[in-house]
């Protein structure tokens, strides 16, 4: 079986089988297409559930990891826990964005399969992100990802946020691509390999002996790439306009899967390539958490488009997942690891109602108001969610953000701690805002009964069942973070 | 003997099938209370058998069933639900963490018998007893959530588990005292139950936050290995105080709140607001022996401390004190919650007593626990059966009921002896141990408590049964015997309160796990017992049937006793006046500082500074693509920047 059963090959067969699909189909395309991409990805899931693939793989071996280098074996991917647990996610992520586009899409454009095409090609991308064991290979599987998400921003060709956002997203994206692949570049320099473990053994041997500023340089450049790809403040100023400009589906893609994978490599090289550097990256990351905090929390609080909310919402939850890379052990990663599963169920299910909700491209919170009365599932989804990302128990987001926090005191960064529940409080300002937008605004006028696509309540059951799931029975992810943790 | 994974898979099953009623219920049955209430009782039926399969295989096999502290994962079946050390270790090695499952030890297997058939009767009764009530199919909702929390908190391996479906048991209860939605006495009856437990609930809570901070485990069992380490003194933030015996009263605060003991009580008889079956099954069987549960639960890690002593003195104050104020009572399930309290203090006062000793034995509180479900629930029942007849609660408005309702008066009799502890009826075995517990163990004066309080039992109970049954019929119309569903019921739980208490011999050695044994009650006792019983009915006969002495003239003689007993010793007030002028003076100064501080400097401080500050920040978003790569750039350099200096 080898390969073949890894997400990975199986994800890239199905974005080609989705695109091909465009030639043989001539009707119905905006049902049969997201139809394949759901079962497909289900599909996928099912067989990386069933037969997990772990480990060598003689196949990869002979193409990709076979070099024998001064410094031992010279691999460039390969198939570990992490990989397991991100390529599930990112799966499972797919799932949900497809429910969420199924409806919207097919309403806005006539564009069906590329899209699809795209979304997955995305997924796929970030995959081999996440699986990658070499720098190189990752900054490539980046790129595959970012140019797809660079079109997907700009998908609504005859809307000027859409191409705003595109535009904005691709020369942003584009001058950091540039930076991270400096460091990168300045990594290669010092070191003399690009392989996440081989940079550990160097640097461990370089010690203090060795001029380390290029490689100091370096890692503080790739670390700025990552803090722009996962919108951490100073360097967030795309994200509102984007992911306000961009397809709703995009705008979550873009806050859920890309973030999620972004913080899986950056687990990897923090707790195995850079581990030795850690006085580096964790003052970066300190830095960038405090400010995030700061800004995503409190510039939301004046905002009235869903969609810009979410993305500063997102801004501000990032910097709590963060705090399990600062944290700098175990625990950490494992709590962050579980707070991306978290992450993913409950953003999702705040931009399935937004794309359910928005009339126009408007997006505003005024399509919210009187919610509760014009479709009262939907406003029960919404209100769980935003509890969930408020961190109130039972739902999911009490825990993941109970477990962050604890593994930051357990490395004693009680200022952070301090830091993140004050913004914690802050973030309760406009959460609970769009809470009383469905429950208390609105008047005669919002109670027309708000029509639902089968798809978006499909996708809103899930997203429910995850945040009720996880958050009433968290032992078994728990279980399954740790043994990622160990593992890596 | 079968398997025990086999035992422990249908345990699951026990409180399950309650729990799988209340689902499909709750989804689908909602609004029909004729499948509501048969598919309850029919999953309810299906747990009780499981139960007594259980049950069977252990009462026949005490010494397989010996748990002890390194064995005890043999005999539960669980999940952790809740890692609460999140650290990685737990991946390989069991960390701090709750769990939720089924455990079996004698005692969990006895409640789960007792607890499974009293509810199994309860729910065919009750299809009689709320026939044609609006809300029955809500009532059979509540009573299989009640059922399977009340199950679930019985066979609870920690303290955790005990907790959750303890605060379970106690919504139950809220909901179903104030089941009558529409009568405001029932609401006030049912928050008054919930505030007070809640209130006595603290002290638990209190008690497990002690626990997870000072021993970082909830298990019953690895925790009583640790009794000699946990004795010892602890200092937990300011506080300097030895942990087991400040844990125990804690605990014991929660215990003292859901059995109704003094000065807890006074919810107790307020709750007959509910419906009667309710009152029976909650308020008499099970619900409220809960507390006397967890002190059997508890027993080795309480066991030999000074505090037991205080706590058989709580107990056998209560059973004293309930007991004056049954006298007074004209109202039938009034008079039966004063004597369930009464019985309760005897239990708790049985626990007390042999927590106090070296050789202590569980099995006598435990024991009068078990029958005394019997035959209150059977009272309780027949009292609703009465009632129903003839559609009051107030006994002088009954009488000469024996000519109407022929079955639920020869039961009604049955319990009313066994409650009295006449032998060989049930109760005599139970509560006669206690008293004799308290006599061998030189507690003299628990032992007088428990002798008046013998005699006070016989003597309210007679008067009730005087005013029920003798004289001409006092009410309106003409009353009727109950239909077979209710005195089906009846019958069972009265040929129960007869024989039950003949097994106290093997009760102890069940409950032991075969290591204990009681010896049986001597010639001495049966004579006291018979004695007490015939002076109680005699002094009642004498007062209230033949008049030598009419009630009247000794209420007249004693105004002020009379008056007090009446008020029942002005507790309520006395819990009002506290509240008022204490709680309420301080959540006045409370609220004020409430409202002046922290809402108004802090709060719209707050707001008005986050709000200022994010105007500000606000403008950096400029919408500019210059700006934001400007933003970028420099912040790299200023990153790098800092690098270098450093």
């Amino acid at each position: 079986m080898d390969f073949f059963i890894a997400p990975e090959f199986l994800t890239a067969l199905l974005a080609l089988f989705v695109l091909c699909s465009d030639f043989f189909l001539k009707e119905k395309k905006e049902h049969i297409v997201p139809a394949i991409t759901v079962s497909g990805a289900m599909l996928i899931l099912t067989v990386s559930f069933a037969f997990p693939f772990i480990g060598e793989s003689s196949l990869l071996n002979s193409l990709f990891n076979g070099f024998e280098t001064s410094l031992g074996k010279f691999a460039t991917y390969s198939n570990d826990y992490l990989s397991l647990f991100g390529s599930r996610l990112l799966l499972v992520s797919l799932v949900l964005t497809t429910l969420l586009s199924w409806d919207y899409i097919q309403k806005r454009t006539k564009k069906i399969t590329e899209f699809y095409a795209l979304l997955i090609f995305a997924t796929c991308g970030l995959m081999f992100m996440v699986s990658a064991q070499e720098l190189l290979t990752f900054f490539v599987s980046l790129e595959t990802a970012s140019m797809c998400l660079y079109a997907l921003s700009a998908y609504f060709t005859d809307n000027k946020y859409s191409l705003e956002a595109g535009l904005k997203y691709f020369l942003l994206g584009a001058s950091f691509s540039a930076l991270m692949l400096y460091g990168i570049v300045l990594v290669y320099g010092a070191c003399g390999t690009t392989n996440y473990a081989q940079i550990a053994t160097v640097i461990s041997t370089i010690g203090e002996s060795g001029n380390t500023n290029f490689l100091y340089a370096g890692v503080v450049l790739i670390c700025i790439g990552f803090a722009f790809k996962l919108s951490l403040a100073p360097f967030h100023m795309w994200a509102p306009d984007v992911l306000q400009g961009a397809p709703t589906p995009i705008s979550a893609f873009l806050s859920v899967s890309s973030k999620a994978a972004g913080f899986m490599v950056l687990i990897r090289l923090t707790s195995v390539a850079f581990t030795q550097m850690n006085p580096v990256w964790v003052k970066f990351f300190l830095i960038c958490a405090i400010v995030s905090m700061i800004f995503g929390n409190l510039i939301a609080v004046w905002q009235t488009n869903m969609k810009r909310l979410m993305a500063y919402s997102s801004i501000g939850q990032v910097s709590y997942l963060v705090m399990g890379i600062i944290a700098t052990n175990d625990v950490g990663t494992s709590a962050l690891l579980y707070f991306l599963v978290s992450y993913v169920f409950t953003t999702l299910s705040i931009f399935i109602v937004i794309a359910c909700v928005s009339k126009h491209d408007g997006d505003d919170m005024a399509d919210f108001y009187g919610l509760s009365k014009r479709s009262p599932f939907v406003a029960m989804v919404a209100t769980i969610g935003i509890l969930s990302l408020c961190g109130i128990p039972p739902m999911s987001g009490f825990f993941a953000k109970f477990y962050v926090f604890a593994a930051a005191i357990k490395s004693k960064y009680f200022t952070l701690v301090f830091f993140a529940l004050i913004a914690t409080t802050v973030s309760l300002f406009y959460y609970l805002n769009v809470l009383r937008a469905m429950y208390i605004d609105g008047d005669e006028s919002h109670n027309t009964p708000l029509e639902v696509a089968n798809s978006s309540k499909v996708g809103m059951w899930l997203c429910l069942i995850g945040m009720m799931y996880f958050g009433i029975f968290p032992q078994q992810l728990v279980t399954f973070c740790n043994q990622v943790a160990v593992s890596l | 003997m079968i398997e025990l994974s086999t035992l422990l898979n249908l345990a699951w099953l026990v409180p399950g099938l309650p729990f799988l009623a209340f689902i499909i219920n709750f989804f689908f049955f909602r609004k029909s209370a004729w499948i509501t209430s048969r598919l309850a009782t029919l999953f309810m039926a299906g747990s009780a058998l499981i139960s007594w399969k259980i049950f069977y295989t252990v009462w026949t096999h005490p010494k397989d069933f010996l748990v002890t502290a390194q064995n005890w994962q043999d005999y539960s079946s669980y999940f952790e639900w809740l890692p609460l050390d999140p650290s990685y270790q737990s991946a390989i090695q069991k960390g701090f963490s709750i769990n939720i499952g089924v455990f079996l030890d004698p005692l969990s297997v006895m409640m789960l018998a007792m607890v499974a058939s009293i509810a199994t009767l309860i729910h065919i009764y009750s299809i009689g007893y709320m026939h044609g009530d609006p809300g029955k199919a809500r009532f059979f909702l509540y009573l299989s959530l009640f059922t399977f929390s009340m199950l679930g908190m019985v066979s609870s391996n920690n303290f955790m588990q005990m907790f959750i479906f303890w605060e379970l048991v106690g919504l139950c209860s809220y909901l179903l005292i104030g089941f009558y939605i529409n009568k405001k006495s029932a609401g006030d009856a049912a928050k008054k139950a919930f505030i007070v437990t809640r209130f006595a609930d603290f002290g638990f809570m209190v008690g497990l936050v002690l626990l997870a901070w000072v021993a970082h485990d909830f298990n019953f069992f690895t925790l009583s290995t640790r009794v000699d380490e946990l004795s010892g003194i602890v200092k937990v933030g300011l506080f300097t105080f030895p942990f087991l015996p400040m844990f125990s009263l804690m605990i014991f605060m929660g215990a003292m709140g859901k059995s109704g003991q003094f000065p807890f009580h006074i919810w107790l008889p307020d709750a007959m607001e509910g419906p009667t079956p309710v009152s029976a099954l909650i308020h008499a069987a099970t619900m409220v022996t809960a507390g006397v549960f967890m002190l059997a639960r508890c027993f080795p890690l309480f066991h030999s401390g000074n505090e037991m002593e205080i706590i058989a003195y709580i107990g056998g104050f209560t059973a004293l004190f309930a007991a004056t104020i049954a006298i007074v009572q004209f109202d039938v399930k009034k008079i039966l919650a004063y004597s369930t309290l009464s019985q309760l203090g005897y239990m708790v006062m049985g626990m007390g007593i042999e927590g106090a000793i070296v050789a202590g034995n569980p099995a006598t509180g435990v024991f009068h626990l078990f029958t005394h479900a019997f035959f209150k629930a059977l009272l309780f029942l027949g009292a609703g059966s009465l009632i129903h007849a003839a559609h009051t609660n107030d006994i002088r408005q009954m009488g000469n009921m024996g000519k109407y309702a022929k079955i639920t008066s020869i039961t009604f009799l049955i319990g009313t002896l066994a409650l009295c502890g006449f032998p060989p009826f049930a109760g005599f075995y139970s509560k006669d141990a206690i008293i004799h517990a308290a006599h061998v163990n030189g507690f003299h004066g628990l032992y007088i408590l428990g002798t008046i309080t013998a005699f006070l039992t016989s003597f309210y109970m007679a008067r009730c049964l005087i005013y029920v049954f003798c004289g001409e019929y006092r009410g309106e119309g003409t009353p009727h015997e109950s239909s077979f569903t209710m005195t089906f019921p009846l019958v069972v739980l009265a040929i129960c309160s007869i024989f039950v208490g003949w097994v106290q011999q093997d009760f102890t050695i069940f409950l032991s796990g075969g290591q204990m044994t009681m010896e049986p009650l001597g010639m001495s006792a049966y004579i006291t017992s018979i004695v007490i019983v015939i002076l109680g009915f005699g002094s009642a006969y004498a007062i209230f049937h033949k008049k030598v002495i009419s009630p009247e003239a000794i209420s007249k003689a004693f105004v002020f006793p009379h008056f007090v007993l009446e008020k029942k010793y002005f507790m309520d007030e006395i819990w009002d006046y506290c509240i008022r002028n204490i709680l309420l003076v301080v959540s006045w100064i409370c609220a004020t500082f409430d409202k002046k501080i922290v809402d108004g400097v802090l709060v719209d401080g707050w707001d008005y500074l986050t709000h200022a500050s994010a105007r500000v920040l606000k403008q950096t978003q400029t919408g500019v693509l210059h700006t934001y790569i400007f933003v970028g750039l420099t912040s790299t350099v200023i990153f790098i920047c800092t690098l270098f200096i450093n």
